[in-house]
C-alpha cells in the first residue's frame, strides 16, 4: 500500500495525478480545507459581518461548503451562515435530497429556508415541462431549471438581507461552463463566470464560488471520508443536456492529460479581465413583470413563464 | 492467470474475475468506469487507484459524480 507523501506515515486514500501528490485521510482533508481557504483569500470572497447565504440543495458540492464554510468561519461571530434551498419541484429527486440538506443544516445549527419554484412561479418543474411539451415549444429541462434557480436564490438571498450569495459550483462544473459558454460563442455569460461575480444592480447579491478549484470527485471524497451525508442521486433530466456530454468528454482528456482541468481555468483566469472589461458592463433594468434586474424589458424567468401562458 | 473478486455496485454484489496482478485502476476501466467518476473502496477501505488486487478481494464503486 502507498503512503501519504506529507507525513508518511498512513496510507494514501487519494493520488492526485495532476500534481504526483498521494495523501492520507486527515493530510488530504486539510488540503481541502487550505484550498478554499486560499480561495476566499485571494478573491476577497467573505468580508466583515457578511451575512452569507448558501445555496444548498442536499447534494456533495453544497453540503461539503456548507462544513468547510462552518468550520471556517468558527471563529467569525461577525459572519453568520444561512442556508437556502430551492425546491424546484422535481419528483424522486428532491424529496430524497431536501431531508438531507435539512438534516446537515440543523446538526450544523445553520438557519435553513425552503422556497419553491410552486409557490413563487405557480409551477412545479415537472409540470412546466409536461406543458411545454404539449406546446412544441419544449426548451431543454436545465435552461428552466438554470434560469429559475438563479433567479429565486438571489430573491430568496436578498429577502433575507443577505451581502453574499455562496454556491457550491466545484473545478469541473466551471470548467466546463468555460468550454460550454465558448463553444456557443456566448462570450457575455462567459465574461460573467469568475470566482466572484459583483453585482452589477442594487437588487442582486454578490455570488461567490469558495469551491471553484476543488475538482469534483475530491469534493465528494472529502464528504464520504469525513462521514458527511450527501445526496448522491442523479437528477433525472441530468441526461438530456449538452453539460453532459462535455462532462463526459472532458474527464477521458482529464485521464489521459491529467491536469487539463486545472489548466483550463488558469488559463480562463488570464482571459477574464480583459472579457470583463469588454463585456461585463451590459446596463440592467428591472423587470416589467416582477421587477428583479434583468438585460432586458422582461426577466428570462418571466419570458418563459409567458410563453407557456401562450 | 485470472482470479475471482466480488464486485459491490450500489448494494448489488456480482463476481467477476480479473488477470493475476490487476490494479483497482484496471478492474475500473475493464467495467468501463472513468476513474474521474468514482471512489473505490477495496475492503471496505478507500484505496488509491494503482492498488493491486488479490483473490476474493472485495471492490466497492461507489459513482460520485452524476449530473445535475
Ligand atoms: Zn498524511
Ligand atoms: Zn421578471
Amino acid at each position: 500500500m502507498a503512503l501519504c507523501n506529507l507525513c508518511e506515515e498512513h496510507e494514501a486514500v487519494v493520488w492526485r495525478r495532476y500534481s504526483g501528490v498521494r495523501l492520507c485521510k486527515s493530510c488530504f482533508t486539510q488540503s481541502i480545507e487550505q484550498n478554499v481557504k486560499r480561495t476566499i483569500r485571494r478573491h476577497a470572497m467573505i468580508s466583515k459581518n457578511d451575512r452569507i447565504a448558501l445555496g444548498l440543495s442536499g447534494g456533495k458540492d453544497s453540503v461539503s461548503i456548507m462544513h468547510l464554510l462552518n468550520q471556517i468561519t468558527e471563529n467569525r461571530p461577525d459572519i453568520e451562515l444561512i442556508a437556502i434551498t430551492i425546491d424546484e419541484g422535481i419528483k424522486d429527486y428532491r424529496n430524497e435530497s431536501i431531508p438531507i440538506a435539512e438534516k446537515n443544516a440543523k446538526q450544523l445549527g445553520i438557519e435553513h429556508k425552503i422556497v419553491s419554484f410552486k409557490e413563487t412561479y405557480g409551477y412545479i418543474l415537472d409540470d412546466l415541462l409536461v406543458l411545454t411539451k404539449s406546446q412544441k415549444r419544449r426548451l431543454k429541462a436545465c435552461a428552466y431549471c438554470g434560469v429559475f434557480r438563479r433567479s429565486l436564490l438571489n430573491r430568496a438571498a436578498r429577502e433575507l438581507g443577505a451581502t453574499k450569495v455562496v454556491t457550491g459550483h466545484n473545478l469541473d462544473d466551471d470548467v466546463q461552463a468555460i468550454l460550454m459558454n465558448f463553444m456557443r460563442s456566448d462570450i457575455e455569460r462567459e465574461s460573467r463566470l469568475g470566482p466572484k461575480t459583483e453585482p452589477r444592480h442594487s437588487k442582486l447579491v454578490a455570488r461567490v464560488k469558495p469551491l471553484r478549484e476543488v475538482p469534483e470527485r475530491e469534493v465528494a471524497l472529502y464528504a464520504l471520508l469525513n462521514e458527511i451525508e450527501v445526496h448522491l442521486g442523479e437528477c433525472p433530466y441530468a441526461g438530456e443536456s449538452f453539460r453532459q456530454v462535455i462532462r463526459n468528454w472532458l474527464n477521458e482528456v482529464e485521464v489521459k492529460y491529467p491536469g487539463t482541468k486545472y489548466s483550463i481555468l488558469r488559463g480562463f483566469d488570464k482571459l477574464l479581465p480583459t472579457l470583463k472589461e469588454k463585456f461585463g458592463h451590459p446596463p440592467l433594468q428591472e423587470c416589467k413583470y416582477c421587477g428583479e434586474p434583468t438585460q432586458y424589458k422582461v426577466c428570462k424567468a418571466c419570458e418563459l413563464l409567458q410563453k407557456l401562458k401562450t | 492467470m485470472e482470479i475471482p473478486i466480488k464486485i459491490k455496485y450500489f448494494s448489488e454484489i456480482t463476481e467477476t474475475k480479473v488477470e493475476e496482478g490487476s490494479t483497482v485502476e484496471d478492474v475500473v476501466k475493464k467495467l468501463g468506469f472513468n476513474l474521474e467518476t468514482v471512489v473505490v473502496k477495496l475492503n471496505e477501505k478507500i484505496v488509491t487507484e494503482d492498488a493491486k488486487v488479490k483473490t476474493n478481494d472485495e471492490l466497492t464503486i461507489i459513482r460520485v459524480i452524476t449530473g445535475g
